[in-house]
């Protein structure tokens, strides 16, 4: 009975198959050409063939060598920053840089365990975006709305013309 | 969906419909000149010279954009993408409207959704040889093209260029093989041709070959034009040899906007266009690029002109094939 | 000689007040647009290029010059205080740099990183102004097939990189390798593994990539269960290098400097290889070289060296050839060209004043940068003493601006997050992703030059052995190669008996 001695060889062998059978599975229609001759298919599908070898080695190391078992994964910072950054692509073109950096700053900061939504913090996301919006949208022109289109009607209402 | 959540969102503020932009070129609007290539080519310099001309004439902002990639295919989709309001004109030529869409399959708009308002710019186009290469004229470079016991090689600036899809239509005229070997940019291919990796390019005119020349970096073979251009009048020209006399093409650069915008709109663009192209800073430093300033034409004759390019272009490349390489 | 004239000319353009003016604010606007990740010199040159037409061109040239050096000691900085590194350059500098600056030592990194760059760029100024063009001559004598050769030895040296497994280093060699073929293939034109988006035409990006695996993963893992309470830095022990920071530091300054110098030159592949090459050379190199990656003061000193000294002598084919090496130097040119100045190999006889002007405003500029930054240490280092709570989403808020100003597409940000969790994986499985981050860099380019190598040769692929610079270096690499898996390979049979 083979017993996994190595967890992270087999993950990350397992990764490497992943990938490279997706190279080929994605590149097989790529013409591979000759040696003399290379087609656009030659340099990447032998890439992936050599990364499904790495794959089979690494699955095979996992059962001759030992090393240290994965540390546990933390959820809530995983998720939580990866869907803040979400949620700014998403928010960025329709709501405006504004609000998309307000829930970006937010979310992300929730992913701290001593996240607390304090007086303190909050002052501190209004300068953040403050700054931000000066320099890089203002001053630096990056093309990224201050206001987005849904918002659009709400600040018409205001009684200050921007 | 972006269209159904902002419908949404502006339901539940209760504001009910979201208002439409306004189809107006006016003041107090801003405009935004689209150009198709990241910032720091030459095109861009171009569109630096335009935007603050071009806002004074019309009385409002124009900011430069600059969005590559897929040669110039996302900047163009992101026109077609925004309203016919006239508020986003593209920059842009005959490679990234006409070609592109020819080559890249990924690439869903057909040159026909464009309108041209004016042409800006024109570039003369050369053929340009390795330092070493013993052709001294044109009759002889054809002769030493269909010569050659193996197909010669010439650089261009990628698959699907104007460069590319010229050099291969002079091969098939002149009955030679040639191979095609495409760098990403002007520096890497001006370097090979100046370590004699390969033979010869057509590409655009700049005022740096001369120096380049005197150094033996490269040599100007000919003009691709029926007469020597007044930038190097004692460079020869295609149309004055024996084998290449119909030879010609420049590569030029020029305004556009969504087929379907307003036609006043389009008559006012042109017209500001106009303008812009008449004062003298922008002509010396347009001409300082090794560029020729073109006067501004009507929208109709801009209109006949890219369609003749559109028919000319797609004629070149019918019996190209792009993916077998 | 000529030399000195020709350098007391230049000195006497530079140090008018109106020059020395344009060059600290260009050091000035380099140094912090450096320290944002992802907003690089380019894009803050082509914003400022209409302001510099109303400037002498001289002026404009050395404002130019100093946004783009000025960047470089800037993208260091933050590489070595939160771990983002901006540019492919800074990537080797964060491996030692961040763990020093944990280990309460950000001001020494931060200090040894601007004395190297100074040291480099006074020593290149003067190679620039003596050699210039037989420097440009000796480019000239590489053609693709020595690019692609050089580009071999330079995947071998990623190896070194890393400092676990030399398996899962090959590995992710590959993985870069094969990321590297996404996008549009120069050679044919198809599109490869682009799946209908006009996107991902031009590839992966390599700052959305390393925002990714460094800046987001980074912070994911810092927040590990109760990580953040730890993660307090240790407290600041001196910001200044100390006698035997010094004695430590000018061997590998100055082994930074040849290799950054001579890789340099060459356009393109050059810059980005120059930190990764003195990096692995030092491991071999230096006699603290097996503490590499630990967070010591070589790890900086040598590849910061060698960067500078390659941004330097970047500027060599744009000056004597007016070809650029980098977009930057693309943006120069048409400065030039609008100010009517032809560029190109005349330049140099037909302007002098500008010619050695630049040059000389080369070395006031990197004196400039060492007087700007050297105080500013204390700063920086004040700030990574805030609370990492308040800390990271601003860090993150940088990372998602500089990624989307790229190329202004919201796209990017997703490609970063899908990074971002890919680097997070590879943390937990333990392997180390700086030799994936050089294999991306170098595989698209190796790919295009082996092929042209091959289009040029009519298919034979023996010309990169039968030219004798090409012959040479695939020689190197496979020596060098031999050295690096022999003691691996019996360290694995020892393991197994």
């Amino acid at each position: 009975m083979l017993r996994v001695s190595s967890s992270r060889d087999l993950w990350a062998g397992l990764i490497y198959l992943a990938i490279g059978a997706a190279g080929l599975w994605f590149g097989w229609a790529y013409p591979m050409g000759t040696a003399g001759r290379m087609g656009s298919g030659y340099f990447p599908k032998v890439l992936a063939a050599l990364l499904i070898g790495f794959g089979v080695l690494g699955v095979m190391r996992s059962v001759t060598i030992e090393s240290p078992a994965i540390t546990p994964i933390s959820w809530r910072p995983l998720v939580l920053v990866l869907l803040a950054c979400m949620l700014f692509a998403l928010l960025l073109e329709p709501a405006g840089f504004i609000v998309a950096t307000a829930v970006f700053g937010l979310t992300c900061a929730a992913a701290s365990q001593q996240f607390k939504l304090d007086l303190m913090s909050l002052l501190g996301l209004a300068a953040l975006i403050t700054v931000c919006a000066l320099v890089f949208v203002v001053g630096l022109g990056i093309p990224m709305p201050l206001v987005g289109p849904w918002l659009e009607p709400a600040v018409s209402l205001l009684p200050f013309k921007r | 969906m972006k269209r159904i959540l902002s419908a949404l969102a502006g339901a539940a503020l209760g504001f009910g419909a979201v208002a439409s932009a306004s189809a107006q070129v006016g003041p107090g609007k801003t405009m935004t000149l689209m150009v198709p290539y990241p910032a720091g080519g030459l095109s861009d310099a171009i569109a630096r010279l335009l935007a603050p001309a071009l806002a004074k004439e019309l009385g409002q902002t124009v900011n430069v954009e600059n969005l590559g990639g897929a040669s110039g295919g996302i900047a163009a989709a992101k026109l077609l993408n925004t309203p016919a309001d006239g508020r986003m004109i593209f920059q842009g030529s005959p490679n990234e409207l006409i070609l592109s869409p020819l080559v890249n399959k990924d690439i869903k708009f057909k040159p026909d959704q464009f309108r041209h308002i004016t042409q800006i710019t024109q570039n003369p186009l050369m053929i340009v040889l390795r330092p070493d290469h013993p052709a001294k004229t044109v009759d002889e470079f054809v002769e030493f093209l269909k010569a050659a016991q193996k197909p010669v090689a010439y650089g261009s600036v990628g698959v699907g260029s104007l460069y590319h899809v010229l050099t291969e239509d002079m091969a098939k005229q002149i009955g030679a093989k040639v191979v095609h070997v495409p760098y990403k940019g002007a520096a890497p291919m001006l370097q090979d041709i100046a370590s004699s990796q390969v033979d010869f390019t057509i590409f655009p005119y700049a005022n740096s070959y001369k120096g380049l020349q005197e150094q033996k970096r490269l040599r100007m073979l000919a003009w691709i034009a029926k007469q020597p251009n007044a930038f190097a009048p004692d460079v020869a020209a295609t149309g004055q040899s024996k084998s290449l006399p119909n030879f010609a093409q420049d590569i030029w650069a020029g305004i556009f906007v969504r087929k379907d915008t307003p036609n006043d709109v389009a008559e006012a663009l042109n017209k500001a266009m106009a303008n812009v192209m008449k004062t003298p800073e922008v002509r010396t430093a347009i001409g300082n690029t090794g560029s020729i300033v073109i006067d501004t034409t009507s929208t109709d004759a801009a209109d006949k002109y890219f369609a003749s390019e559109v028919a000319k272009l797609d004629a070149m490349t019918k019996d190209m094939k792009f993916e077998a390489q | 000689m000529d030399i000195f004239a020709n350098l007391w000319l230049g000195l006497s353009v530079a140090v008018t007040p109106i020059n020395l003016w344009w060059c600290l604010v260009g050091c000035f606007l380099g140094t912090a647009i450096g320290v944002l990740p992802g907003l690089g010199p380019t894009a803050t040159i082509a914003m400022l290029l209409p302001a510099t037409f109303a400037l002498e061109p001289v002026s404009a040239l050395i404002m130019m010059a100093g946004i783009f050096y000025g960047a470089q000691y800037g993208g260091s900085t933050t590489a070595i205080l939160v771990n983002l590194p901006g540019e492919v350059t800074s990537v080797v500098t964060a491996l030692d740099g961040y763990k020093m600056a944990r280990q309460g030592a950000a001001g020494r990194a931060l200090a040894a990183a601007a004395i190297s760059s100074f040291f480099a760029g006074t020593v290149c100024t003067v190679l620039i102004a003596l050699f210039a063009p037989p420097i440009s001559e000796m480019a000239g004598q590489f053609g693709p097939a020595e690019y692609f050769s050089l580009m071999v030895l330079g995947l071998v040296a990623a190896v070194v990189l890393a400092n676990g497994s030399v398996f899962h280093a090959l590995a992710m060699i590959v993985l870069g390798l094969f990321l590297g073929s996404v996008g549009t293939d120069v050679t044919s034109g198809t599109q490869r593994y682009a799946f209908g988006y006009p996107d991902l035409a031009d590839g992966l990006n390599f700052v959305v990539v390393a925002m990714g695996i460094f800046g987001i993963a980074e912070i994911i893992s810092n927040l590990e269960e109760g990580g953040d309470t730890e993660l307090e830095v240790a407290p600041v022990k001196g910001l200044m290098p100390t006698r035997e920071d010094w004695s430590r530091m000018i061997p590998s300054m100055l082994r930074g400097t040849t290799i950054g110098a001579l890789l340099g030159v060459l356009p393109g592949a050059g810059g980005a290889m120059a930190s990764f090459a003195a990096y692995a050379f030092e491991k071999k190199a230096s006699k603290n070289g097996h503490l590499l990656g630990t967070g010591v003061i070589e790890g900086i000193a040598s590849p910061e060296a060698a960067n500078n000294a390659g941004a330097q002598m970047s500027f060599v084919p744009m000056l004597t050839l007016g070809l650029p090496a980098n977009p930057v130097m693309a943006l120069m040119i048409g400065a030039m060209i609008v100010k009517n100045i032809v560029p190109g190999p005349t330049v140099m006889t037909a302007e002098p004043a500008l010619f050695w002007g630049l040059i000389a405003s080369m070395w006031v500029g990197n004196a400039m940068l060492l007087a700007l930054n050297l105080p500013l240490i204390g700063i920086w280092v004040r700030m990574i003493q805030v609370p990492y709570r308040y800390l990271f989403p601003m860090i993150a808020v940088f990372c998602a601006i500089g990624v989307f100003s790229l190329s202004n597409t919201v796209f990017d940000l997703y490609i970063m997050v899908a990074f971002g969790l890919f680097g997070y994986v590879l943390k937990k499985l333990g392997c180390e992703p700086a030799p994936m981050l050089f294999g991306f860099v170098l595989g698209a380019a190796m790919e295009e030059y082996l092929r042209r190598t091959l289009l040029i040769s009519h298919g034979d692929p023996s010309v990169l052995v039968t030219r004798p610079i090409s012959a040479a270096l695939l020689g190197l690499s496979a020596i060098c190669l031999a050295l690096i898996l022999l003691p691996a390979f019996r360290k694995t049979r020892a393991e197994a008996a």
